[in-house]
């Protein structure tokens, strides 16, 4: 299935069932008994085909249901970001140079949203991983927050080959403009605040611009521009942000190797 | 004569008659002050309840209709019992009576006085609890409310010519006997106010006291009450809790759990470290920071120990703790490390010869 057709709306009649593929998430969803009705899929059943009737499902299926009415048929999936914020580690640290600008492509692995017609119009049913993440804390022991954690590469170049397909690319550029040399060791990004687009069959998220280390300069924030970045703005936005677009996000929860150790945390 | 109209006259004497009946007349006025009188009182209640709900909240507008509501039926009440008074005659107007001010006066006190405790109760909490926590202010309302109860019933008792010096002297003398007698509830309240002061947990927190586990319900003037994990409410005086040990076990975001794992002597130590970390990683509740603490811990009596901490949210606590042992079992299983049973050697005589062993022959 290419990408367009992934995310566009499908039709699924009364006793009807198709399968879905993202990484590591096999769904399948069936509208039968005036119920939207979701299952992943065990190992065992990996050669099951992509779509169907009732009597080619396997049984025992451990399904979560939704009502619905007769009429509705309408079914969608669009990628979102993960539910809780990410935290971003390059597997090796890259240090940065007084007024060096550095920039790199991390990948977030996507969500998958159900949305299907419910009564007439289209609601989320749930998000699904499409490779699960381990969680992390972002802040001390004593207060902080919950994040998933992301092992990433931190490439300098966008290859298309060197990313899967379920990846949200986030494009970051960080400019160091203080004298010392800056580690980027870990990145906090609050995921509710950015869009998905999608460009060239591939899943983007707004561009990010950090600007730190400028001597007697207060901290700065991390900008994130409305679209992704060059040559990608002309990106259809698939999905918007869960809590609304925003422009920037305070630094002191965003970038901890600039601070050290958290002592406050502000949400 | 039309007979009609000589029951006519019959009837309209007997009905003046009756009229001039002083006290029937009273009792007739009353019932039409009170049968008007109250529609009135309805409708004004309403008026009020939806003119002050656009400058204040609903809840204080309803306290403001209740108010209005009582207080004028005391007046209607009032003015219905004045009527008798003045139709019984002979100077029995009921406002003329040296009582009647004084009884308006406390119904009046009491009518007004109650709601507005009530109301500065709730605002003395919702500003505590906006500003300390929700325990103190409960504490706080509660106080406020007892203590404006008090002015209300002092002014209540003044109106009946009360001396309150000497009442206030005499419950002095009372309070220090209570005192003497209530030593130690006094010393749970003082307690209690410490207690909110240092705040050491807050009313959903898991805490130990005493070796009793159990998630806080409530902090009392008195005493707290936890719930245990099997749904028994144990009370705990303020006292206790401010001199024994307290945990909180929930008090912070983030638990580790701590799990001792023994291997046979002959494992690569650092192999089942690194297993031991794998597993961890491979935990979904499992915090990736702060990092897995895995530590050598001696050499035991059966095996090589280990202390295996694993980081989580408090809320996955239970999760984790059920899975991680499981998950150990099978990761040392697949990579063939041994989980040791005690070993027992047993020795007769000297250490290190081999115990003597007699084979007795058979007679046959």
């Amino acid at each position: 299935m290419n990408s367009p057709q992934r995310w566009s709306t499908r039709t699924l009649n009364e006793g009807e069932w198709q399968r879905f593929d993202f990484a590591e998430l096999s769904l399948v969803i069936l509208n039968a008994w005036e119920e939207w009705r979701i299952a992943q899929l065990p190992e065992q059943y990996h050669d099951l085909q992509p779509f169907g009737t009732l009597e080619h499902l396997p049984a025992g299926l451990d399904w979560e249901r939704w009502d619905n009415d007769p009429k509705d048929s309408k079914l969608m999936l669009r990628p979102t970001y993960p539910t809780l914020p990410v935290v971003a580690k390059p597997l090796s640290v890259l240090n940065i140079s007084p007024r060096g600008v550095a920039n790199f492509y991390i990948g977030i692995p996507a969500w998958i949203e159900v949305m299907a017609e419910c009564q007439g119009s289209m609601i989320a049913l749930k998000a699904y991983p499409a490779e699960p993440l381990s969680k992390t804390w972002h802040g001390t022991s004593l207060v902080g927050s919950v994040a998933y954690a992301l092992k990433t590469h931190a490439r300098r170049t966008f290859v298309a080959e060197h990313w899967p397909k379920h990846d949200i690319v986030c494009s970051i550029s960080l400019s160091n403009k203080g004298a010392e040399i800056l580690p980027f060791d870990r990145l906090y990004l609050e995921t509710d605040h950015l869009s998905v687009f999608e460009s060239g069959g591939r899943l983007w998220s707004n561009a990010a611009r950090i600007a730190s280390g400028e001597s007697g300069a207060q901290l700065s924030d991390i900008i994130y521009a409305a679209k992704p970045a060059k040559p990608n703005s002309e990106a259809v936005e698939l999905t918007p942000a869960r809590k609304g677009y925003v422009r920037s996000s305070s630094m002191k929860t965003a970038f901890s190797s600039l601070l050290g150790q958290f002592t406050t945390y502000d949400d | 004569m039309n007979p009609n109209c000589l029951m006519c006259l019959l009837a309209s004497s007997s009905i003046a008659d009756w009229w001039s009946d002083h006290d029937v007349r009273g009792w007739v006025m009353f019932g039409v002050i009170v049968v008007f009188g109250l529609p009135l009182i309805w409708v004004l209640g309403g008026l009020v309840r939806k003119l002050s709900a656009k400058k204040v909240s609903a809840g204080l507008a309803l306290v403001f209709e209740r108010i209005t509501r009582l207080s004028l039926c005391v007046l209607v009440f009032a003015a219905g019992l004045h009527q008798v008074g003045m139709a019984l005659g002979d100077g029995m107007s009921l406002i003329g009576h040296p009582w009647f001010p004084r009884t308006v006066s406390v119904l009046l006190t009491l009518t007004i006085g109650l709601p507005l405790s009530a109301i500065a109760a709730r605002m003395v909490r919702n500003i505590g609890t906006s500003r300390f926590s929700p325990e103190v202010g409960i504490m706080f309302g509660r106080a406020m409310r007892w203590f404006l109860i008090g002015v209300v019933l002092a002014t209540v008792l003044s109106q009946f010519g009360v001396n309150l010096g000497a009442a206030l002297g005499a419950a002095g003398i009372v309070g220090i006997a209570v005192g003497f007698a209530a030593q130690t509830s006094l010393s749970n309240v003082i307690s209690g106010f410490f207690l909110l002061g240092e705040k050491p947990f807050r009313v959903g927190d898991l805490i130990e006291v005493d070796g009793v586990v159990g998630t806080v319900d409530k902090i009392g003037m008195i005493s707290a009450s936890i719930r245990t994990p099997d749904n028994r409410s144990v009370r705990i005086p303020n006292e206790t809790l401010v001199k024994s040990q307290v945990a909180n076990i929930t008090g912070n975001p983030i638990r580790r759990y701590d799990l001792e794992v023994g291997v046979a002597y002959d494992e690569d130590i650092e192999h089942v470290m690194q297993v031991l970390r794998n597993v961890a990683d491979q935990n979904k509740h499992c915090l990736d920071e702060p990092a897995a603490l895995v530590l050598f811990t001696g050499f035991g009596d059966s095996s090589i120990n280990f202390l295996f901490g694993v980081w989580m949210v408090r809320e996955d606590y239970l999760l984790v703790r059920n899975s991680i042992a499981a998950e150990v079992q099978k990761a040392f299983a697949r990579e063939g490390i041994e989980i040791p049973f005690p070993h027992r050697v047993i020795a007769g005589g000297k250490a290190g010869v081999p115990i003597e062993v007699k084979l007795n022959q058979d007679k046959d």
